[in-house]
């Protein structure tokens, strides 16, 4: 489903992504670790569409998107969440998620019928925010949500289009641990029908969630493979897991 | 087209600039720390001229005159600052932008109650009203000598200022990461309204300097308050350097085209023709110049914002 | 402030209510002998058409334009040229100069939008702003077109059947214009594109990320707020029967956004809130007092401390 190959981005003197190659499939959770300022965050904005790499290929669904703006990208079914949450503050929920149906559903350049006449559409964003455990909230506007419920929104958002890749940047950002359990069990039971690339810092939520682990460090892939071939990788545990025994 | 025509375009381009630098360079700093845009910038500087013809005639000297009005323009500047602009910090650029724009009624009204609509009469001081000769064949008027005099040695004070004084440094970090500025309390506030009355003394000064050559009537703040718009984007919000490189680029590309174009023009076109399109050209340079420095670097020259 | 909610069902018919005093208004003037306000009210239906159509921009898109007197001045000479030139002949049909200066200022905002809407926040304003005072010196420039005199035209366009010289003929027609671009603006403001805009303005990061092509919703946004601001213009040329390249100046660009600010931004009545008070506010205050335009800073500052969301927006039914 996503291919990227030789990857390079630059900021000035700095290299940040240093010749990465990754991969991710259909159905498969792949998840993205890395200390803070690994290089995650590029990375993915380079996949999304928000920046431009130095040198390397991005294939996605067959389609060489390397050059593609990011609006092009998400129109062939690569959605992205981000790790700030990004949503329309100034919508309630519901129309936030219709927003995001919308885009998947037909021209916008529609200038004559109201859009709250559009049953279908509304009824496919209840159906997410049902998904999404957000359907008592759908009257609320976006912007009085409490943290835990803007990311289960951010989350909603990327679904809402359809997508066939999923690039999640750290859904549980901020979360507490009732939250981030939630957004745990919503993931899994997501997974299987997308190809899912998962940035998070949360170990417990990575090694339960992940089918493939792939490790970043100054912008290179130090490792990859499976669930278990990572955690016991000495490597890795020196560089980023530190001393602590990952049970 | 003769070498000394052309150098004394140059120092024509050149005190203009440095004018317009003065403008500027409060204009800048206030909208890339306090992210204002304020449109009476141009009332201070109308203000400024106002007071310096007023003041020199009443105390008979162009040099108490000048001051005084620098002084005075300074403190209706912060005065200012306390009342209105203060509270504006936090609004949206075009709540900002009606404020701002309701200040220029009251200030363009309330200058014409006091001094009424008919221009002032602003004359250069007798002291500084003859010519020097600075090259055989090239003789300048002393007073725009004194200009750019002044202007540079501004320019050199503020550089100074800004660049080695802690103060300085708090008005830069301020200028690149206007979050942290805010955040930094009290003594941030304090700064804003000393930042704003030099910004408003600056501006007094370019309309101290120019009311003798231009005319001092209202209206006159909003016409050179879109080229110093110009110089703030040319040059890159909230950079002082920046705005000292746009506004000498735009002083002189205003200067050089309208003394140029119209002669150039006469040289391929018919004369009615040039003479129609010229000054229409002239003033269009400036534009094109921001759009096309606009085109190499989108945020001007020197942005000062990571 | 909200409405209390028995009067708020009623309210919902205001605009109605509005409709009815707008049709009957000269013939109310008329009797009272106030026949040269006819006019004046022509004058306020035009600006708010050209105040609304900033408001789709600004208002409802989040692009802030300060050369959009640029479109509002051509329209006008669209119009005055054309009866310059071939006067006498059809060119002078309001069926044809109209829809001619809708679509010269459709194209100019097609070309001005192209390059300006590449840029964002301040450098978008003043890009919009250079291109508007660049043709604003283009028509200083043309003698042959009055240069800064301007030019007057001889009469209004024609109608068949229609005599626009009338001045409360033409009101009727201007009423007709602005109730049907009022009520388009309204379905747009409620249909996807109209959500679309409101979407880039809220995030427009987010907006590209869902697929939204967003460059292309701001470039249509920007001609259909071009075409209309170039009837405004068509509309004021024969209103005054004269047209001058002020009407392209950015100090108009400033009026009109002052307008839109003062009204309400992103309110569908914004448009002609703040037209209706700007101008009625300049009308009425001279008689009062000698300085007025003090007064007149004061209100406009008492507008954004104590009604943030503009006129239109101070009563939520």
């Amino acid at each position: 489903m996503l291919e990227i190959s030789g990857l390079k981005k630059l900021f000035g003197g700095l290299v940040v992504t240093d010749n990465v190659d990754l991969s991710v499939t259909a159905g498969e959770l792949h998840a993205l670790i890395g200390p803070n300022g690994a290089g995650k965050t590029t990375l993915i904005a380079q996949i999304s569409g928000s920046l431009a790499p130095d040198d390397g290929r991005i294939v996605f669904a067959g389609h060489d998107i390397t050059r593609w703006p990011a609006y092009r990208r998400a129109q062939i079914g690569l959605s992205r969440s981000f790790q700030i949450t990004s949503i329309f503050p100034a919508f309630t929920v519901l129309d936030n998620v219709a927003m995001a149906i919308q885009a998947r559903s037909g021209s916008s350049f529609r200038f004559w019928h109201p859009v709250k006449a559009e049953s279908s559409l509304y009824a496919s964003a209840l159906e997410i925010l049902a998904r999404t455990g957000l359907d008592a909230h759908g009257e609320s506007p976006a912007a009085t949500l409490g943290h835990g419920e803007h990311r289960q929104l951010e989350l909603a958002l990327a679904l809402a289009t359809q997508p066939k890749l999923l690039l999640l940047d750290e859904p549980m950002a901020g979360l507490g641990a009732e939250d981030s359990q939630r957004m745990v069990e919503l993931i899994e039971s997501i997974k299987a029908q997308y190809a899912i690339l998962l940035v998070e810092h949360d170990m417990d939520a990575v090694f339960r969630l992940a089918d493939r682990i792939s490790v970043l460090m100054s912008g290179r892939i130090i490792a990859s493979g499976s669930v278990d071939s990572i955690r016991n990788n000495a490597e890795v545990k020196l560089a980023y897991l530190g001393e602590e025994e990952i049970a | 087209m003769s070498g000394l025509l052309f150098a004394e375009q140059c120092l024509n381009g050149l005190q203009f600039g440095l004018m317009l630098f003065l403008l500027a360079a409060g204009l800048t700093l206030v909208f890339g720390i306090m992210d204002l845009i304020n449109l009476a910038h141009g009332s201070l500087y109308m203000l400024g001229a106002y007071l310096a013809a007023t003041l020199t005639q009443a105390t008979d000297s162009f040099l108490s005159g000048v001051a005084l009005a620098l002084c005075a323009t300074a403190l209706i500047g912060m005065l200012l600052e306390l009342t209105v602009l203060r509270h504006l910090y936090r609004r949206d650029h075009l709540s900002q932008v009606l404020a701002t724009f309701a200040l220029i009624l009251i200030a363009n009204e309330a200058t014409r109650a006091i001094w009424g609509v008919q221009p002032l009469s602003f004359n250069v001081p007798a002291a500084l009203s003859g010519s020097v000769q600075l090259l055989p064949g090239l003789s300048y008027s002393a007073f725009r000598l004194a200009i750019i005099a002044v202007g540079l040695l501004v320019a050199a004070l503020l550089y100074l200022l800004i660049g080695r004084t802690r103060i300085g440094m708090l008005v830069r970090a301020g200028a690149s990461n206007r979050a942290m500025a805010t955040a930094m309390g009290t003594n941030i506030q304090r700064l804003f309204t000393a930042l704003f009355g030099v910004g408003a003394a600056l501006c007094a000064l370019a309309g101290a300097m120019l009311g003798p050559l231009l005319a001092v009537q209202v209206g006159m703040g909003e016409n050179i308050l879109i080229l110093a718009f110009v110089v703030v984007v040319i040059g890159g919000i909230g950079s002082v350097r920046g705005a000292f490189v746009g506004a000498l680029l735009v002083g002189v590309v205003d200067t050089f085209g309208r003394a140029f174009v119209p002669l150039t023009l006469r040289q391929f076109l018919p004369p009615a023709l040039a003479d129609a399109a010229g000054p229409s050209l002239a003033a269009i340079s400036i534009y094109i110049l921001m759009i096309l420095v606009l085109l190499w670097k989108p945020q001007g020259l020197f942005p000062s914002r990571a | 402030m909200t409405m209390p909610a028995q009067y708020s069902r009623w309210f919902a018919y205001w605009p109605l209510a509005l409709l009815a005093a707008a049709l009957l208004l000269p013939q109310l003037l008329g009797w009272f002998g106030f026949d040269f306000y006819v006019s004046f009210a022509t004058r306020i239906m035009i600006m708010a058409l050209l105040a609304s159509s900033l408001n789709l921009l600004v208002g409802t898109g989040g692009m802030v334009s300060l050369g959009h007197a640029a479109f509002f001045g051509a329209g006008a000479y669209t119009v005055a040229i054309l009866a310059r030139e071939w006067g006498g002949t059809p060119a002078e049909s309001a069926l044809l100069s109209w829809p001619l200066a809708m679509l010269v200022g459709a194209l100019l905002a097609a070309f001005i939008g192209a390059i300006c809407l590449r840029t964002k926040g301040v450098y978008f304003i003043m890009s919009t702003l250079a291109f508007a005072q660049m043709l604003f010196y283009v028509f200083l420039s043309l003698k042959s077109y009055g240069g800064d005199d301007g030019m007057s035209l001889t009469k209004r366009s024609t109608l068949p059947g229609i005599d626009l010289g009338a001045d409360v003929v033409f009101y009727y027609v201007v009423l007709a214009l602005f109730a049907v671009a009022l009520l388009l603006l309204g379905r747009l403001d409620r249909a996807r594109f109209g959500k679309v805009l409101r979407g880039i303005k809220d995030n427009e990061l987010r907006m590209e990320s869902l697929g939204f092509a967003v460059f292309r919703f701001k470039l249509v946004a920007f001609i259909l707020a071009g075409a209309m601001a170039g009837l405004a213009g068509a509309l004021m040329g024969n209103l005054n029967n004269f047209v001058s390249p002020n009407m392209m100046h950015w100090e108009q660009s400033g009026v009109v956004l002052v307008m839109v600010i003062l009204g309400g931004l992103g309110r569908l009545w914004g448009g002609l809130a703040g037209a209706a008070a700007l101008l009625l506010l300049e009308e009425i205050l001279p008689n009062f007092l000698p300085h007025w335009q003090i007064l007149l800073g004061v209100i406009l500052l008492a507008v954004v401390f104590f009604a943030p969301r503009g006129l239109a927006g101070i009563f939520r039914a």
